[in-house]
C-alpha cells in the first residue's frame, strides 16, 4: 500500500531553491529559458505565467536539483514578502544593464531580501541584456563595483545569446553546495531543504 | 452504463464528449520496461529539454481535459482537449527540466517545458482526488532511446 520513498530513489544529492528578483522587464523569466526563439509565438502559457522551475545540473560529481521561483510579475506591485523567500537558500538580483532605473533599484531589492529572507542567504548580482551594447547604460564596471560593496558574486549575461546563463546559475549553486553540504557534516544524499510543496502523501496506488 | 473499454487505445470520440477529442490515435504504445516504467528518455516535443529519465514514472490511463498545446488567436474560448494516457509523476524532483505555471483558479497548475514554454504538457492538481502528483500527458512530449 504505501509507495516507496520518493527523494532518496529519485537519484539526486542536494536541492537546492533560488529565486529571481528584480525590476519588472529586466529579463528574469527569460534567463529561465535555454531554448527561446523569437519566431515562437507567445504560447497559452505566457499568459498564465510561470511560477516555478525545476532543473537538474550535475555540480561536482553530485545530481543537483534546482528549484527556481520566478516572481512572475509581484514586483511589479512590491508585494514580494517573506512568504516568497521562506526557504530560499540562493538569489538572482537581476538588473537590466540599457535600463538605469533598475540598476539604481537594486538597492532597495537588498535591503528586502536584508529584511526577509534568511540571513546567510548566497546571492549573485546579474546584470542582464548585455547583448545590447549599443543601449548599454551601465558598465560592466558600476555592475562590478557594486557587487564588491555587497561582497557577492557579479556576472553579464544575455537570456538572448545565451551568454553566461548557465554560468549564473551553476557558480550561485556552487556557492550554496560549498555553504550548506560541504562546511556541514557530511550526510550523503539526505537533503537539507524540504520543497514547501505538499508531502508525497502515499495512499492510493497509481497504476490499475 | 456500460463501461468504456480499458485495453485498446485506439479510441475515436465519443457520443456526447462536451470537448472535441484529437488525441492523436495513431495507435500508440508507449514501450515500458520491465518495472511498468517509461523504458525511454522523455523529451519537450519542441525542443530538446529533458523531462524524464528512463524507468522514473509509471502510465496510467485517465481522462484529463488539457488545454490545446496553441490556442487559436481568432477566438477568445479556449479550446481543449481530453487525453487519457499519462506519466504519473508523484515527486516533481523526478523530472530533470520541467516549469510549473502559476494557479489557474486556484485549482491546478499546468506543466510546460522548462526551456521553451511552448506547450502545455501536463497538470498538477491543487484541490480534489488526485492531488499525490503531476501528469504528463504522453501523447504532448516525445520519447528517445
Amino acid at each position: 500500500m504505501s509507495s516507496s520513498g520518493t527523494s532518496r530513489n529519485a537519484g539526486y544529492d542536494f536541492l537546492i531553491k533560488l529565486l529571481l528578483i528584480g525590476d519588472s522587464g529586466v529579463g528574469k523569466s527569460c534567463l529561465l529559458l535555454r531554448f527561446s526563439d523569437d519566431s515562437f509565438t507567445p504560447s497559452f502559457i505566457t499568459t498564465i505565467g510561470i511560477d516555478f522551475k525545476i532543473r537538474t545540473i550535475d555540480l561536482e560529481g553530485k545530481k543537483i536539483k534546482l528549484q527556481i521561483w520566478d516572481t512572475a510579475g509581484q514586483e511589479r506591485f512590491r508585494t514580494i514578502t517573506t512568504a516568497y523567500y521562506r526557504g530560499a537558500m540562493g538569489i538572482l538580483l537581476v538588473y537590466d544593464v540599457t535600463d538605469d532605473k533598475s540598476f539604481a533599484n537594486m538597492g532597495n531589492w537588498i535591503r528586502n531580501i536584508e529584511q526577509h529572507a534568511s540571513e546567510n542567504v548566497n546571492k549573485i548580482l546579474i546584470g542582464n541584456k548585455c547583448d545590447l551594447v549599443d543601449k548599454k547604460v551601465i558598465d560592466t564596471a558600476r555592475g562590478k563595483a557594486m557587487a564588491d560593496e555587497y561582497k557577492i558574486r557579479f556576472l553579464e549575461t544575455s537570456a538572448k545569446n545565451s551568454i553566461n546563463v548557465e554560468e549564473a546559475f551553476i557558480s550561485l549553486a556552487r556557492e550554496i553546495k560549498h555553504r550548506v553540504m560541504d562546511t556541514e557534516k557530511p550526510q550523503p544524499s539526505n537533503n537539507t531543504v524540504n520543497p514547501d510543496d505538499k508531502p508525497a502523501a502515499g495512499g492510493k496506488a497509481c497504476c490499475q | 452504463m456500460s463501461e468504456s473499454a480499458e485495453t485498446t487505445i485506439t479510441d475515436t470520440p465519443r457520443e456526447e464528449t462536451p470537448n472535441p477529442v484529437t488525441e492523436q490515435t495513431q495507435a500508440q504504445t508507449y514501450s515500458l520496461d520491465e518495472n511498468g516504467h517509461n523504458a525511454q528518455l522523455i523529451q519537450c516535443n519542441c525542443c530538446p529539454s529533458k523531462m524524464l529519465k528512463p524507468g522514473t514514472v509509471s502510465l496510467v490511463e485517465k481522462e484529463i481535459t488539457l488545454h490545446m498545446s496553441r490556442q487559436r488567436k481568432d477566438t477568445d474560448s479556449s479550446e481543449t482537449e481530453v487525453l487519457r494516457h499519462f506519466w504519473f509523476v508523484k515527486d516533481m524532483f523526478t523530472f530533470e527540466n520541467i516549469g510549473f505555471t502559476r494557479n489557474v483558479d486556484t485549482s491546478y497548475k499546468y506543466l510546460t517545458c522548462a526551456d521553451c514554454e511552448q506547450d502545455v504538457v501536463g497538470i498538477q492538481f491543487l484541490e480534489g482526488p488526485d492531488t499525490d502528483g503531476m501528469y504528463l500527458a504522453a501523447s504532448r512530449v516525445r520519447y528517445v532511446d
